[in-house]
């Protein structure tokens, strides 16, 4: 565990009397996490009793960015907030822009976004599970995994022509389409990740390394994660059956079968199952997508974008992710303001880490699928 | 639609529970897949101190707050906040206006020195400590009996209320905030009793004594 010197806040300095606990930095730098955050984490012995979280290492200000640009620009824009769920940002601000206006997708769009959605969760979930995986010391499991996630990596390449950023969405539709030869290749790699994903799941549902050190590991009860309003994984890894893409019906979800998964453990170890169990829901989509993919238009006609205001939310990989927005009738937002799933679990993490051990707490914090780059937008 | 009944639902209990504490109908829209959403508009801020808890029994979830300027005018800045909830499915969102300070709190210079204010609803919504903090830094909005109400993102040493403020990229990176940056640098590196002459070109710094530049 990394106690870098580089923390904010030093003068909270390292409490030396042992029968008072000591109150030790974790980051801003550390090993678990490839963005910025600082913990400052109070122990007694061993075990970890309070834990202060410093953000803003990387703020970027983009939400006034974002009053910069117009309503086409911020497409752009907004996929650039993540990496890892970079579909799901232009995607949800497309959706309340065609709230706002009253515009209608057309059908195929409609399959097309959902495909684009699932096949980033997909590649998003293999990433964290093979990050837990890093993180207690399973290298063979970790390079397996990142393997597989490979699949999907070269899948996104080829349908989208890029690995993270897809550009597949546009205000009324998308700006992408498969044809034949695409989803042939689509659906016979899909049949390759298939049986890997399966196989992982059982690797992280019965190996004794595995469950040693994830279950009963990190627990957010059920009560504190409707406290703490989480979303995602992390409020399905403690039993509540919370998905926007059943709830809140959009895009192609309504047409399309799936279970909302949930897992009872509420620990580490539920929560990776939980995103295991849905790249195999996410799987069955992007089938299901391709097999029904109707006939059509890609993307409808756009009328003038009034002022006035909307609210669009879907179910990104890491959860719940909210955009707010507010037009004066020019083609510049008034406000565009967006919460991005992280925001709520973040704060779970005082619960989620008290009385854990400090060796857990890298452990813990990754069991969050914690994105700094969409916290610190 | 399979949550087409329970969003129906939940937009009959807020009717029922909710405009008596809010002082305010509620009014309501539908978008293209017919999820259902609210509007309600507040009065006045301290209206949110009734309002959450009536909010709060009927279960809503708090998903974040939006804290915005209406009319986009630097010269007349105004403030509200647009409070975002969710019931099972529906959307609910409650919007604020925040009275600005009067004029005549200002200071010397002309600025005005007071803050709008907004109470806390972190006694309902255990969540939304983490919102309120991030709209006292971004938007300079004072928020009353918030539990915790440390910077959450910004160093304590920037000034409130950057989200208002647009700050070029040439305006970052040009030669001016660069001098300052080794002036300082430079004053920690020197001996004790040496201050580097400012106005010097960088590259070029200058160093005097204390006497030299008392001289």
């Amino acid at each position: 565990m990394s106690t870098t010197a580089h923390a904010p806040h030093m003068d909270d300095h390292v409490n030396t009397d042992p029968r008072a606990g000591f109150t030790l930095p974790v980051g801003p730098l550390h090993v678990a996490l490839e963005e910025p955050m600082y913990f400052r984490v109070s122990v007694e012995g061993e075990t970890v009793k309070r834990v202060d979280i410093t953000a803003g290492h990387v703020h970027r200000g983009m939400e006034a960015l974002a009053l910069r640009r117009n309503l086409f620009q911020n497409i752009v824009l907004t996929e650039r907030v993540c990496s890892l769920c970079s579909n799901s940002h232009p995607f949800t601000y497309c959706m309340a822009v065609e709230n706002l206006a009253g515009i209608v997708v057309p059908e195929r769009a409609r399959y097309l976004r959902s495909m684009a959605e699932e096949i980033k969760r997909i590649a998003s979930h293999l990433f964290n599970v093979a990050i837990l995986a890093h993180i207690i010391g399973f290298k063979s499991l970790f390079m397996h995994v990142m393997e597989v996630r490979e699949i999907m990596q070269d899948i996104k390449e080829t349908v989208y022509g890029n690995r993270m950023d897809l550009a597949a969405n546009c205000i009324g539709g998308v700006k992408y389409d498969v044809d034949t030869d695409l989803l042939t290749f689509l659906t016979r790699n899909l049949d390759r990740v298939q049986k890997h994903v399966e196989e992982i799941y059982n690797i992280y549902r019965n190996d004794p390394m595995v469950r040693g050190r994830t279950v009963g590991v990190g627990v957010l009860s059920p009560e504190d994660a409707v406290e703490y309003a989480v979303v995602g994984p992390v409020a399905r890894g403690s039993g509540l059956a919370v998905d926007i893409r059943k709830d809140v019906p959009h895009a192609a979800y309504p047409r399309l079968a799936f279970d909302v998964i949930t897992e009872s453990g509420c620990d580490v170890h539920s929560r990776a199952l939980v995103r295991l169990r849905e790249a195999l829901e996410s799987i069955s989509l992007v089938r299901q997508c391709a097999r029904d993919l109707p006939g059509g238009d890609l993307v409808a006609r756009l009328p003038e974008i009034p002022a006035g205001e909307a609210v669009a939310r879907s179910e990104a990989p890491r959860g719940e992710l909210i955009y707010f927005l507010r037009t004066d009738g020019t083609d510049v937002p008034n406000r565009l303001k967006w919460r991005v799933p992280s925001y709520m679990n973040w704060d779970a993490l005082g619960v989620i880490m008290h009385d854990c051990k400090v060796s857990d707490v890298p452990l813990i914090v990754n069991s969050i699928d914690p994105c700094i780059s969409c916290t610190e937008r | 639609m399979l949550t087409r009944p329970a969003q129906l639902q939940a937009k009959a209990l807020l009717d029922q529970r909710l405009p008596d504490a809010a002082g305010a109908d509620i009014s309501w829209t539908e978008d293209a897949h017919g999820n259902i959403y609210g509007w309600i508009m507040l009065d006045n801020a301290p209206r949110l101190a009734e309002l959450a808890p009536a909010m709060s029994r009927c279960r809503l979830r708090l998903c974040t707050m939006t804290a915005y300027d209406p009319e986009r005018d630097p010269a007349n800045p105004q403030r509200a906040i647009a409070y975002h909830f969710d019931l099972d499915g529906l959307t609910l969102t409650v919007t604020a206006p925040l009275a600005m300070p009067p004029a005549d709190d200002a200071d010397e210079n002309g600025e005005v020195t007071g803050k709008p204010e907004v109470p806390s609803i972190t006694p309902w919504f255990r969540n939304a400590d983490w919102n309120e903090r991030e709209f006292m830094e971004m938007y300079d909005i004072a928020v009353t009996g918030h539990p915790n109400p440390r910077r959450l993102f910004l160093d304590e040493r920037l000034d409130a209320g950057v989200m208002g403020q647009m700050i070029p990229l040439s305006t970052m990176m040009n030669g001016a905030s660069t001098q300052d940056l080794w002036e300082r640098i430079m004053s920690a590196k020197l001996p004790e009793g040496t201050t580097v002459a400012t106005g010097a070109p960088v590259g070029a710094i200058a160093t005097v004594t204390d006497e030299e530049a008392q001289a």
